[in-house]
């Protein structure tokens, strides 16, 4: 007999499982003669039955959305490996987890950098090592997506970024590492020594000829210099630095870092004071309480120490200037002593100097002349010495001095530019000296090396940026051309100026400048196009209907506005690719009811604005977008503000208070800020009524009256030839 | 035993590699693409550990909050159910453990279940669980992952921390405690 004694458990277990199989028979047998065995069966089947038969149970409808916000609110429950449980050596667990929350601030500050890998539709870059420190060798390994897995080579570069390095990265350079070459397996790599003065780097991938660019969605890659395990303090600043105007959540998440890993700084809490002032609000006194007696220890300690750092009395200089106390006196001594020629003591002193001489432009401009012969060139935020000084020169009246102080101000603007061209160009005596200043300024752009380009642009799209800027540098040379006499080749140059894209204030100055030079009919072509852009008064319109039917005539008149209507919708959107949006985007209402995106349209031109109660520039413009968002809804455009936070009663308190009466949405899963790629707010977008992506900027925000106006142009015209539905992609 | 229902419909047009991609690099849209697959599997799980709604709820929470850290930790070559579900009764257990609810069996509710009389007549799968809930956690957390779970002793042990034998052991004595308890020996 198999079974002598009674069949192991698992044997019965079997047994129940497949019930009555003939392979069973020999325990079948068994149970006939074991009642034990049976009553164990028995059990068996009972507790199977009984898990079979649970009760349906759920987490609650809302457990994501508490899951979401939690995240948004920066927790992540870190689960140890190998922690043991406390019940006895016994319990041990082999490879267990403890649940220990952390706060932290930010996912992408929690992991390294590199392992902020992008989904599938996007290439994914690694670094390794993924911390690496100052000098180290570090390998990139990229496995692209799309158009780029095409290429056999691809180039990687970056925005490097030193420990002096500014608010902001339109001015950064950005530098070519080298080339990725692909592996037989699909990845492309490349290696390369990180500098020692770089501690914070952004990154993209692209192919050689720049036409498709991976820049992880405008996230960039990000490479940050670690010492002892940990992001570098500079490499914070420097990262916070970088996302300044791209989005102020993460710079602030930033900020929060560095206060968490480097608390005996003075310039952390300095930033996290500004900051928390930006982004808090009315709130910003009560954050800032909560340090105020580490801010006052850390002070003292400068105070005390003889030795203090130039950024210490930088700091400590600048935080008691608005008080304009004692207290400033001395830290303001302390930092001269120490640099004559520091940045902050220019600007202090430029300060000083503006608010004495007010009335008196003279004086003024004497004894910036003495500040800058003992503190002079001009540094970083010393510069505003120039600007005051050109201001009262200006005021003044002296041209001696616009010359002088201009030619200080050469070669300090980002990549060199110059802008007193701009400037000379409005006095007679100085107006050739300007003019040729703008044509090299033209020049300037028209061979700006590829360094120049930013990170994240095709070269179509920074052509396109640059052909803009030369557009502007046009119009107002074409004007001093004019001005000059040179009458013919004025109007050249600003023919050529306003021949394509959208600004009302060139048309403007065109108009004028061509009336000027008595071209009215040309002035008119001008002023027809400022009529056609929506954001103009209307008053505006009686008074050059009455000039243009005394000059041109009626029907003429009509026929330019008319073309100058069909014009817009062609130079608005010839730059404007339509895409499709990232997967679908469900946000809920106030009721908690779920939108699709594609519902809330239902065929209408949408305006999409992304907005956050914890942004300061966002809280700045939410009273503007509110009005816009009511006009535009009465012109059947559907307007959908998606705030970062879920519905709560505090929320709606705010919108009570602020009188924000536009249809808010709330992107509970997130799934809003996916599809759009929505990177920091404020964030605009504007839909078509097929549901396509067209614009996805806007400055200044009322430019999306001029980007509606045009689709709405085109909806009207299906099939008008005036009105072309973008050219190919030139984001990927 | 029971093997687990595994699947909610994906609610995201997301593939689940790219969910898996996504929420690693803490994107709130993979995480809720994964939630929509697994958390009502895994929220029963956790809930039949914890034998509390509330619990499992935290359990669920905690497990997603810190999906990004513990997606590091998986590689696509394993089913991902499974690993969620390992990670899952261990983040349980610490709320288990948390909560310092080590019971002991009461002998009131052994004996009212004795009450209900033989299992073999119209079964009471409510009176079969109360029986599982009165068990020691010991004895419960083994009957719990092999006859909702399905899993091995080798898994139970894995996931208890314990050895495979002990694991067998206590799996053993459960069964016959509530052999005991159901009144089966009368």
């Amino acid at each position: 007999m198999r079974v002598a004694g009674h069949p192991p458990l698992e044997d019965l277990e079997r047994f129940v499982a497949r019930e009555g199989e003939p392979a069973d028979a020999h325990i079948a047998i068994h149970l006939d003669h074991c009642v034990r065995c049976r009553d164990t069966v028995a059990t068996l089947r009972a507790l199977s039955l009984a898990f079979a038969h649970e009760p349906a149970s759920e987490p609650h409808a809302g457990l994501l959305n508490r899951i979401l916000s939690s995240r948004a609110a920066g927790a992540r429950p870190v689960f140890l490996e190998d922690t043991p449980r406390v019940t006895g050596k016994q319990w041990m667990l082999r490879s267990a987890v403890a649940a220990v929350v952390v706060i932290a601030v930010a996912m992408t500050l929690l992991s390294p950098a590199s392992q902020l890998s992008a989904g599938a539709r996007r290439g994914e870059l690694r670094l390794q090592p993924a911390t690496p420190k100052n000098g180290d060798t570090v390998t990139a390994f990229y496995r692209p997506a799309g158009e780029l897995a095409k290429e056999r080579r691809l180039v990687l570069r970056a925005r490097y970024r030193t420990p002096s390095g500014d608010w902001y990265n339109d001015g950064a350079p950005v530098r070519q590492i080298g080339t990725l070459e692909r592996g037989t397996d699909g990845t492309f790599k490349h290696t390369f020594v990180l500098p020692d003065s770089v501690v914070f780097a952004a990154l993209a991938v692209e192919d050689e000829s720049a036409t498709h660019v991976d820049d992880n969605d405008g996230r960039a890659w990000e490479l940050l210099v670690h010492v002892d395990g940990k992001p570098a303090r500079d490499a914070l600043i420097q990262r916070q630095s970088d996302l300044m105007g791209r989005s102020w959540e993460e710079a602030y998440a930033t900020v929060l870092r560095l206060a968490e890993l480097y608390p005996e700084e003075l310039d952390t809490w300095t930033l996290r004071e500004t900051f928390d002032g930006w982004v808090q609000g009315e709130r910003a006194d009560s954050a800032r309480a909560l340090y105020r007696d580490t801010i006052a220890h850390l002070v003292e300690r400068v105070r005390a120490d003889s030795l203090a750092s130039v950024e210490d009395l930088e700091i400590m200089a600048y935080r008691t200037f608005w008080e304009d106390t004692a207290d400033h006196a001395y830290w303001f001594a302390r930092l001269r002593e120490r640099d004559p020629r520091n940045p902050q003591v220019q600007q202090l002193s430029t300060s000083r100097i503006a608010r004495a001489h007010r009335a008196s432009p003279r004086r003024m401009l004497t004894e910036l002349e003495q500040l800058w012969s003992v503190a002079g060139p001009a540094r970083g935020p010393g510069r505003v010495m120039i600007q005051r000084a050109l201001g009262a020169a200006r005021q003044a009246q002296d041209l001696k001095a616009i010359r002088r102080w201009g030619d200080r101000l050469r070669g300090l603007g980002r990549f060199g530019r110059d802008p007193t061209g701009r400037i000379f160009v409005r006095y007679a005596a100085l107006r050739r000296e300007g003019m040729e200043r703008l044509r090299a300024e033209l020049q300037r752009m028209a061979t700006a090396p590829d360094s120049q380009r930013p990170l994240g642009s095709t070269t179509a799209k920074y052509r396109l940026s640059l052909e803009q800027e030369q557009r502007s540098v046009m119009a107002v040379l074409g004007q001093a051309l004019i001005d000059d006499g040179q009458l013919r080749a004025g109007l050249d140059t600003l023919r050529i100026a306003t021949a394509h894209g959208w600004n009302r204030a060139l048309f403007q100055s065109a108009g004028d400048a061509r009336l000027s030079a008595g071209d009215t009919t040309g002035a008119l072509e001008m002023y027809a196009l400022v009529l056609a852009d929506p954001r103009t008064e209307r008053s505006l319109s009686d008074s050059l209907d009455a000039m243009a039917h005394a000059t041109i005539g009626r029907e003429r008149w009509e026929t330019m506005r008319t073309g100058a209507l069909t014009e817009l919708p062609k130079r608005v959107l010839a730059h404007a690719s339509p895409r499709a949006l990232r997967g679908r985007a469900r946000v809920v209402d106030r009721e908690g009811r779920q939108y699709d995106l594609a519902e809330l349209s239902s065929g209408r031109i949408i305006l999409v604005v992304f907005w956050s109660r914890f942004c300061g520039p966002a809280l700045q413009e939410l009273p503007g977008i509110d009005s816009i968002a009511r006009k535009l809804e009465r012109e059947d455009v559907r307007v959908v503000s998606i705030t970062d936070e879920n519905p709560s009663p505090d929320l709606d308190e705010f919108l009570r208070s602020k009188d924000i009466r536009m249809p808010v949405y709330y992107d509970v899963r997130r799934e809003a800020v996916q599809a759009f790629n929505a990177f920091g707010t404020p964030a605009y977008y504007v839909l078509d009524e097929r549901g396509r992506l067209r614009f996805d900027y806007a400055n200044p925000f009322d430019d999306v009256l001029v980007q509606v106006t045009a689709l709405k142009q085109v909806a009207q015209a299906p099939f008008s030839r005036a009105a072309p539905l973008g050219s190919p992609d030139v984001r990927h | 035993m029971t093997p687990s229902d595994s699947r909610v419909a994906a609610t995201t047009d997301l593939s689940l590699e790219e969910a898996v991609w996504s929420a690693r690099a803490g994107e709130d849209r993979g995480i809720a693409e994964l939630y929509d697959r697994y958390a009502a599997v895994l929220f029963r799980l956790a809930r039949r550990i914890t034998e509390s709604h509330a619990d499992a709820e935290d359990v669920v929470h905690d497990l997603f909050v810190g999906l990004p850290g513990v997606l590091q930790r998986y590689e696509e070559r394993g089913a991902l159910e499974p690993f969620l579900k390992r990670v899952t009764v261990r983040i349980a257990l610490m709320r288990l453990r948390e909560n310092r609810r080590w019971r002991t069996l009461p002998t009131e509710t052994a004996e009212r279940v004795s009450d209900a009389g033989h299992i073999d007549d119209e079964p009471d799968w409510q009176e079969v669980r109360k029986a599982v809930a009165s068990l020691p956690e010991t004895l419960r957390l083994p009957v719990v992952l092999r006859h909702g779970e399905g899993y091995s002793h080798g898994e139970i042990a894995e996931a208890l921390g314990i050895g495979i034998v002990a694991a067998r052991v206590r799996y053993v004595r459960a069964i016959k405690t509530l052999r005991l308890a159901l009144g089966v020996d009368k």
